[in-house]
């Protein structure tokens, strides 16, 4: 069974976590890595270090991080919302609405790739400078203002023994790069591993419903596929950790658009074909996580459909039909809908457990755990 | 120095005596560029008027220069050493820079860069030529740790792993009209682009110029349809060969909007 198999391959990896273990040079650092996951793979130009991961996380959550002083990187990656902001499409922080929702931050650090349809995007730290200097659409709005940033840091009573603990070679204060570098050690402690359904994969068999159960059967099974892109630990199929040699990145165009009958997207949203230019690339979006998706409604890329159970019934339909407006089409027709998305027979009982599993995907300690949480907010 | 013993510091100092008196080995160069709108000089908070009558005002333009050559007077080109400044010239690329921070330009550092600076072989020359952009081997690097002038992440194009190798922006009273321009279609990772589907790095010729009195003039008229539509925010051209602002934009700086090559040089540069 694939998902044993998966199970006892990363128990195998965990176990490895003695000091000097694993090839990222982070010996000192003491990884909270979840029962049966695998160690997170880290740049060697960025090792992690407890300073780095305190001072990313104040970082994070600064909203002097922005051109107006009111987004920080929680703003749009809201802890309780599995660091996403409840949001279809974010809203940048002089209001320029972007195309696409925040995407969660649950064990971001296994991403091979970053952002919905961006095969380029490769490292958190590469990541961090589109929100905060990209300007189409502006997010942070920091283009032109690095001086000015680095000199609020500079000037700011903890940031200089800050920078100092977490960055103690070369020479002294902050940087563009350390900023980014320590944003992104604190993203890769955001691992998430404790849900009723790891619970139930450790050997607690009351930790699922009935229900839960019956809907865990479905979405590993041969007739729904979910498990085809919504795989692994992570539940996604774009994955990488410490081990691994080659990195799985994929992206899949599964029919919710089909606007011209030839299976194109909305021009503003066209996938990964928006960078390629490649039309087999049209429609094509990363499979994000389903951890802790209960909490991260609306879905897909665009926000554009409401509830899990809505979700399932557009994978039913082998691609949704949008009847009318300008993206009206019927995805099930699409050509370039991925092979996986075929459609099935699914009653309304048997979405309600598919659905009751989703939801047992939650981790609720991880939503309120105090050492990923806001240090500027009063507790 | 102090070991040297004194009839070998007195042949130094000859030789440089004798240096002084023989052939300079390079001679300056300036090379000034400004911003027109059909002949009507174009700048921040001091907008021109168009053929109809629109009021055109300059919200941001930032370019990068590489490969600078001046045409000698007979027809050799040579190469012009960049004169590193640490803001606007490295030894290999030079960003111009007419963005101040007075009435809509407000997008970068405010400071300004126009005059390109460096050295060329002595010589009479009448002409230039550039390519507009950053040369691959810099292009992909990351930004956060690049030397000036890669060092502005304003100018970095991140979506696609490399940096925008012009940026207009321009406002009238109907809307606003963007172009931005740089390598599309990369491959690879962002830590590591092996290659670029299209590269888009326009070249600029401009000839008849008098390289002490003279400028290279960018019309940027000649970016706009003759009837711009400028009511859309997203009037104008983001480098995406699908954008239907592009293939007039494309034209004018002489690229090939599918291949990303160059096919003529940029209609955009002339000389005044």
């Amino acid at each position: 069974m694939k998902r044993s198999v998966l199970v006892v391959a990363a128990l195998l990896l965990a176990s490895c976590d003695a000091p000097g273990c694993g090839a990222s040079g982070d010996r000192a650092f003491a990884w909270d890595i979840p029962p049966g996951f695998p160690k997170p793979s880290v740049p060697a130009d960025n090792p992690m270090s407890r300073e780095k991961v305190e001072l990313g996380r104040r970082l994070f959550y600064d909203k002097r991080l922005s051109v107006n002083g009111e987004t920080s990187c929680g703003t749009c990656h809201i802890q309780a919302k599995a660091f996403t902001d409840g949001l279809g499409r974010a809203v940048g922080t002089t209001g320029e609405t972007h195309p696409r929702g925040a995407m969660s931050l649950a064990n971001v650090a296994y991403s091979a790739r970053l952002a919905w349809a961006n095969p380029l995007l490769d490292r958190l730290e590469s990541q961090a400078l589109l929100p905060m200097f990209g300007d189409e659409p502006v997010e942070m709005g920091l283009g032109g203002h690095e001086a000015e940033l680095l000199a609020t840091l500079r000037d700011d009573d903890r940031y200089p023994e800050l920078f100092r603990a977490a960055f103690p070679e070369g020479p002294e204060g902050p940087t563009i790069d350390r900023v980014t570098k320590a944003i992104a050690c604190f993203e890769r402690t955001l691992l998430s591993g404790g849900s009723p359904y790891d619970r139930y994969l450790a050997g607690e068999t009351e930790a699922l419903s009935g229900a839960q159960k019956r809907g865990m059967d479905l979405f590993f099974s041969e007739r729904l596929e979910c498990f085809h892109c919504h795989g692994g630990a992570s539940f996604t199929d774009s994955m990488r950790h410490d081990k691994t040699s080659m990195e799985e990145v994929a992206f899949h165009n599964t029919g919710l658009y089909n606007v011209d009958g030839r299976g194109a997207y909305p021009s503003d949203n066209q996938g990964v074909y928006e960078l390629t230019k490649d039309p087999k690339d049209m429609g094509r979006f990363k499979a994000p996580t389903l951890r802790n998706v209960a909490v991260t409604a609306p879905y897909m890329h665009d926000g554009s459909i409401a509830t899990l159970a809505e979700v399932i019934a557009h994978y039913a339909a082998g691609g949704r039909t949008v009847a009318s407006g300008p993206s009206a089409g019927v995805g099930s027709d699409s050509p370039l809908r991925s092979e996986f998305v075929a459609g099935f027979v699914i009653t309304e009982a048997e979405t309600n457990d598919v659905v009751a599993f989703l939801e047992a995907l939650t981790d609720e300690a991880f939503l309120r755990d105090q050492r990923f949480s806001d240090p500027f907010s009063a507790p | 120095m102090l070991l040297l013993p004194r009839f070998a510091l007195a042949i130094g100092f000859a030789s440089l005596l004798v240096g002084c008196q023989s052939e300079p080995t390079s001679q300056p160069v300036s090379l000034r560029f400004e911003a027109f709108f059909e002949g009507a000089p174009l700048a921040c908070a001091a907008p021109a008027r168009s053929k109809e009558g629109s009021s055109i005002e300059l919200s941001d333009l930032r370019l990068f220069v590489h490969d600078v050559r001046l045409v000698r007077e007979d027809g050799a080109l040579v190469p012009v050493a960049l004169t590193p400044d640490g803001a606007f010239q490295s030894r290999s690329v030079a960003m111009l820079d007419f963005e101040d921070g007075t009435g809509l330009c407000d997008n970068g550092s405010h400071k300004t860069h126009t005059t390109l600076e460096g050295r060329v072989a002595p010589g009479r020359y009448r002409g230039v030529r550039l390519q507009l952009g950053v040369p691959f081997e810099e292009n992909h690097q990351n930004p956060a740790l690049a030397e000036a002038p890669l060092d502005q992440l304003s100018m970095h194009w991140g979506w696609q792993a490399g940096y925008k190798f012009f940026r207009l922006g321009l406002h009238t009273e109907e809307g606003g009209y963007r172009v931005h321009l740089g390598s599309t279609g990369c491959a690879g990772s962002a830590s590591h682009v092996t290659g670029c589907d299209r590269e888009n790095r326009a070249e600029i010729a401009v000839d008849g110029l008098d390289l002490d009195s003279g400028i290279v003039a960018l019309d940027v008229a000649r970016l706009l349809p003759d009837k711009p539509s400028l009511g859309d925010d997203k009037a104008g051209c983001m480098g995406d060969k699908d954008d239907p602002g592009c293939p007039l934009v494309f034209t004018a700086l002489g690229l090939d909007l599918e291949s990303g090559s160059p096919r003529a040089p940029a209609a955009l540069f002339g000389a005044r």
